[in-house]
């Protein structure tokens, strides 16, 4: 299968590079230390290097293609998401039960086949009408609720923030996904992947247009606020909206001098 | 695949325009014991700031000053300024707190009255108040989109002291404003070599850059 030994050489060589290349030091302080061991961030330089690059190729290439793609109809732009979801289904249920988690798993199979056959091939998500939600598992998701830690955070080019847990996830997904092999046979694999992540990645580009816009424009660390956002939402993800990591009530806070270094808050960053 | 625009694009579409702000309530008043006192103050306080956000024609300084007076008003300043400093605040000067909390204010009032642009009839119901200790609580809501999204999660944790209600933080699907604004702020910080007046001249440029933006466009944006 091509496209995974693609995948998986990608993955690997461009791990080993970036742990080859610049990585920090930690620091000495012992509450900097613990500061720097929160954030996980060891490849900071290097997530920079690719951040920045991926702006560039997003505003060259991705941000150009979205604003044709928000062109299209919305019952076009939508039928197209929608489709991309049910396409999805295989590999969330599949997560969905490797997770124990039943109730999701049987909602997952409810939408695929109603939108499937009422939607006509996905493209209309009537489930969601009748009271199914969409929700997205992977298997970094389900490696994390096995308890697999998310490791350091990593910026890959093109593809944008991500961690070791995140890619062995996507490798893993992609041996889930029954498509992969449907396509496979045809030798089609590869180009099934790139179709489907290009046309993915266009339409949750197009989504974010204006709000990525604007937290780039105030933010004073693009990086750093992106890298905040993605953890909790993969926190949030991880937790299926639950209740997840608070900021602590401002009593807590006004104790000026006693604000410790790590509190239950900081861990999610 | 994981890329930055897999984080759902409901989430920044309300952080885009809310983040601190609220939208209109078109549900019918609760009585106050289901949603607690908390739970009605964020309703209430939602329906006024939306009314006062989302005017037709609004120029860009009197958008700035409602939004103040209500951030002033309805949400724990000094507190936020306090946590999104983190572990910095107490090595930070008396003078240097001053100047921070000032320029800090100035950027929060900019960046997300901006945000309310954005507003294209978003409804908010709140669906839910848990009280989580001493005068401490966490109000669930529920932003509907138009366009038959699926509608966003906000939690609003509020305080309660001396009878005034006061937020401190939101999260939207999962993401605290808070912890980001203290994580970028200490990544400013930490790369300035842990000096905060790097942060402070971080602020002080980025909040005159945005003032200076919208003196050009003629005070009025959009």
């Amino acid at each position: 299968m091509k496209a995974l030994h693609f995948t998986g050489h990608f993955a690997s060589v461009a791990l080993i590079a970036l742990f080859a290349t610049a990585c920090t030091t930690p620091p000495e302080d012992p509450e900097a230390l613990a500061e720097y061991e929160e954030i996980n961030d060891p490849l900071e330089p290097t997530n920079r290097n690719f951040f920045a690059f991926n702006r560039g190729l997003d505003t060259v290439l991705f941000k150009p293609l979205a604003k044709a793609y928000v062109l299209l109809p919305k019952p076009v732009r939508d039928s197209i998401h929608n489709s991309d979801n049910n396409v999805k289904a295989p590999v969330n249920l599949a997560n969905d039960l490797l997770q124990g988690e039943l109730e999701r798993a049987a909602t997952v199979l409810g939408r695929f086949l109603i939108n499937t056959t009422i939607g006509v091939g996905g493209m209309f998500d009537v489930a969601a009408h009748v009271g199914l939600e969409r929700h997205n598992e992977d298997f970094g998701q389900t490696l994390a609720v096995w308890g697999a830690p998310t490791g350091p955070y990593i910026v890959i080019p093109i593809l944008g923030p991500s961690s070791p847990r995140a890619i062995v996830g996507t490798i893993t997904d992609s041996f889930l996904d029954p498509l992969t092999y449907v396509f496979d046979n045809q030798g089609a694999e590869l180009e099934y992947w790139l179709i489907r992540g290009g046309v993915e990645g266009i339409d949750e580009r197009a989504r974010v247009l204006d709000v990525l816009d604007d937290i780039e424009e105030s933010s004073l660390d693009f990086y750093a606020t992106v890298r905040s956002l993605y953890r909790q939402r993969r926190e949030a993800e991880v937790r299926n909206g639950e209740e997840g990591a608070e900021v602590p009530g401002p009593s807590f806070m006004s104790n000026v001098d006693d604000f410790p270094s790590v509190d239950r808050a900081s861990l999610v960053q | 695949m994981t890329n930055a625009y897999m984080i759902p694009h409901r989430l920044f579409l309300c952080a885009s325009f809310m983040a601190f702000g609220l939208v209109l309530s078109v549900s019918p008043v609760r009585a106050e014991g289901t949603l607690g006192q908390a739970g009605a103050f964020i309703q209430d306080f939602g329906n006024r700031a939306i009314n006062a956000l989302t005017e037709e024609g609004l120029a860009t300084k009197e958008l700035r000053a409602r939004f103040s007076k209500l951030y002033e008003e309805g949400f724990d300043s000094p507190a936020i300024s306090r946590f999104v400093l983190g572990r910095y605040w107490k090595k930070t000067t008396k003078d240097e707190r001053e100047k921070f909390i000032a320029l800090f204010n100035k950027f929060v009032i900019q960046t997300y009255s901006a945000k309310f642009r954005h507003y294209s009839g978003e409804t908010f119901t709140v669906t839910g108040t848990k009280t989580e200790g001493n005068n401490v609580f966490t109000v669930t809501s529920k932003v509907n989109q138009p366009g038959g999204d699926p509608p966003i999660t906000l939690i609003w944790r509020v305080s309660k002291t001396n009878g005034a209600h006061r937020i401190y933080d939101i999260t939207v699907e999962g993401v605290s404003m808070a912890i980001t604004q203290r994580s970028e702020f200490s990544s400013v910080i930490r790369n300035g070599g842990g000096k905060i007046t790097v942060l402070i001249d971080a602020l002080r440029d980025k909040t005159s850059n945005l003032a200076s933006k919208d003196t050009e466009e003629g005070g009025n944006t959009n």
